[in-house]
């Protein structure tokens, strides 16, 4: 009794520390151990005998042989998106990326193979995917500063040629824009990493089938990815591109403001009389539209009336949000008042530049009535 | 006198007759030329041996999933080690008072209750010298909080059988260890 509690006290003498875990011990440790046998004869100690794989019976401190064996390859490694969120684009845009994490989670030093793919459906970031992008590339973080670069586009590596055992380098996915895509649409890409030999990111690793080899074997214990099985030695994750832009929606009305015999109480449409036309533009996409431009073919038989707004000294009437602005439209095609309005040689009315602010995608000033007038004749 | 001292030599010579180490004690010991070509020790009465297993699931002849060992194979970090031990006496006489100490393998983390042992009083050691029962065990940590030591922070283990190991019997032991 006195003496086991003799060593609680000895064993609580503070210098002992707990062992920190290693994170994996590498491949090609090789792990060795024997054991001790002590024991008596007739009341007689007799001399220890360490253990051996087949059985020793020497005694004596270094007489026995340790049991080994090696510890081999685990192929480990995970993918996944950087950023938590989609890469938002405008159509026409080149070079947009989206962001992965590369992490070896094994126990010996890799090269990795990278490719990267459109989605056909699917649901990333709660958004289903129902557009492409174009020329996809995958480009690792050359300087590993985690933000794409110029230097990373001119250094253009393709591949992670070796990755040490829980290390990871960050990924980037490059695309462009096709022109044709619209406010609203997503493309989801998904980029998968492949085991391959260290510094030759072009052999694959294969896993070690059968029993076990006296050299290092390759066991596969990776799980599965957005697109791939566990234990197949690849991992993968899935991002997204977010098209957004401006989308004007154009509505125009007419209303006949006067004829030659009833005036101007309930007018009809007949030749002399004047029409008013109202087009309202408006942005109803998620992003500022700037440069907009009205382009209205003036209607066949009928003729411009300049000079009615305004007290009679401008040609059109632009409101928005309540507020008037006026410009006059020279014929001709050339806007020599350099106030945004003119009617161009094919005849139509063309309203855009200082006559027609940036039309914000939000609030009372994403909407313009632009009015003008003709004659029927 | 003569008798005397007869008697009392004789009682001397007796006396050191029954010692087994009177054979090659001292007297020969002492002569360094013919301590050189001393043979080398013999066998000692224990043979011992220490293997290292892993399981692996396979389907045995009727088609069913079964778990066999294999010599220690594919092993990676997390693997599961089986480590068996086992002492067969190889003399005529009977060994007593055995004990046997595993230090617990590099690399690996000891498998909480998975030390077997039939017959042995089963202890562990935190520095390779003192062994005690788990409860026994105890860690101080760095703010001098003192708590019980974990399975995995045990260093040695030791199996000391409460019955001697007769000629031609074994004795087994066995612990469990998971690679880091």
């Amino acid at each position: 009794m006195k003496r086991l509690l003799a060593m609680a006290a000895l064993a609580g003498f503070g210098m002992w520390q707990p062992a920190a875990l290693a994170l994996g011990t590498p491949a090609s440790t090789s792990i060795a151990n024997k054991a001790t046998i002590n024991y008596s004869v007739g009341g007689n100690a007799q001399t220890p005998i360490e253990s051996s794989p087949g059985g020793n019976t020497t005694p004596g401190v270094g007489a026995g042989v340790n049991t080994t064996f090696v510890v081999d390859d685990k192929v480990d490694l995970t993918v996944t998106e950087l950023s938590g969120a989609a890469t938002v684009v405008n159509p026409g845009q080149n070079n947009q990326v989206t962001g992965f994490r590369v992490t070896n989670t094994g126990n010996a030093a890799h090269a990795f193979a990278l490719a990267s793919a459109n989605n056909t459906g699917g649901v990333v970031f709660t958004n289903t995917d129902n557009t492409d992008v174009a020329n996809l590339r995958v480009i690792v973080d050359s300087n590993a500063n985690g933000t794409f670069e110029a230097a990373d586009l001119t250094a253009n590596i393709n591949n992670i040629n070796t990755l040490a055992a829980d290390a990871n380098v960050v990924v980037f996915v490059v695309a462009d824009v096709p022109v044709t895509t619209t406010n609203g649409q997503f493309a989801n890409v998904r980029l998968t990493a492949s085991a391959a030999v260290n510094n030759t990111p072009g052999t694959l690793v294969v896993q070690t089938a059968g029993g076990d080899t006296a050299g290092v074997d390759f066991v596969f214990a990776d799980g599965a990815g957005a697109g791939d099985i566990a234990r197949d030695g690849k991992n993968s994750a899935d991002d997204q591109y977010a098209v957004q832009s401006a989308r004007l929606t154009v509505t125009k009305a007419s209303a006949v403001v006067s004829d030659p015999f009833n005036l101007l109480v309930d007018p009809k449409a007949i030749p002399g009389a004047v029409v008013e036309y109202s087009v309202t533009v408006a942005n109803t996409g998620t992003q500022n539209a700037t440069g907009v431009t009205l382009l209205d073919p003036l209607p066949a038989n009928t003729a411009f009336k300049p000079n009615v707004y305004n007290g009679n000294t401008r040609d059109v009437r632009i409101t928005i949000n309540g507020v008037d602005t006026f410009c006059t439209a020279e014929t001709g095609g050339v806007d020599t008042g350099g106030d945004g309005c003119v009617i161009t040689v094919g005849n139509s009315l063309q309203v855009g530049g200082a006559a027609l602010p940036t039309l914000p995608f939000a609030g009372p000033t994403n909407t313009a009535l632009v009015r003008f007038q003709v004659t029927i004749n | 006198m003569k008798k005397g001292y007869a008697l009392t030599t004789g009682l001397i010579l007796l006396a050191l007759g029954n010692s087994a180490a009177f054979a090659e004690g001292p007297l020969l010991a002492a002569n360094p030329a013919v301590a050189a070509t001393r043979p080398a020790p013999k066998a000692g009465c224990i043979e011992l041996k220490s293997v290292a297993e892993t399981e692996e699931s396979y389907r045995d002849d009727k088609g069913q999933q079964a778990v066999r060992r294999v010599p220690a194979a594919k092993v990676v970090p997390g693997t599961q080690v089986i480590w068996t031990l086992s002492a067969s006496n190889v003399c005529a006489a009977a060994a007593d008072k055995v004990f046997i100490d595993n230090p617990v393998p590099e690399h690996m983390t000891l498998v909480a209750d998975s030390v077997r042992g039939a017959g042995a009083d089963i202890s562990f050691s935190l520095d390779g010298r003192q062994f005690a029962a788990p409860e026994q065990l105890r860690v101080t940590e760095a703010d001098g909080t003192s708590r019980p030591a974990r399975a995995d922070e045990y260093t040695h283990v030791r199996w000391a059988f409460r019955n001697s190991i007769g000629p031609g019997q074994l004795a087994a032991a066995s612990f469990r260890a998971t690679v880091r």
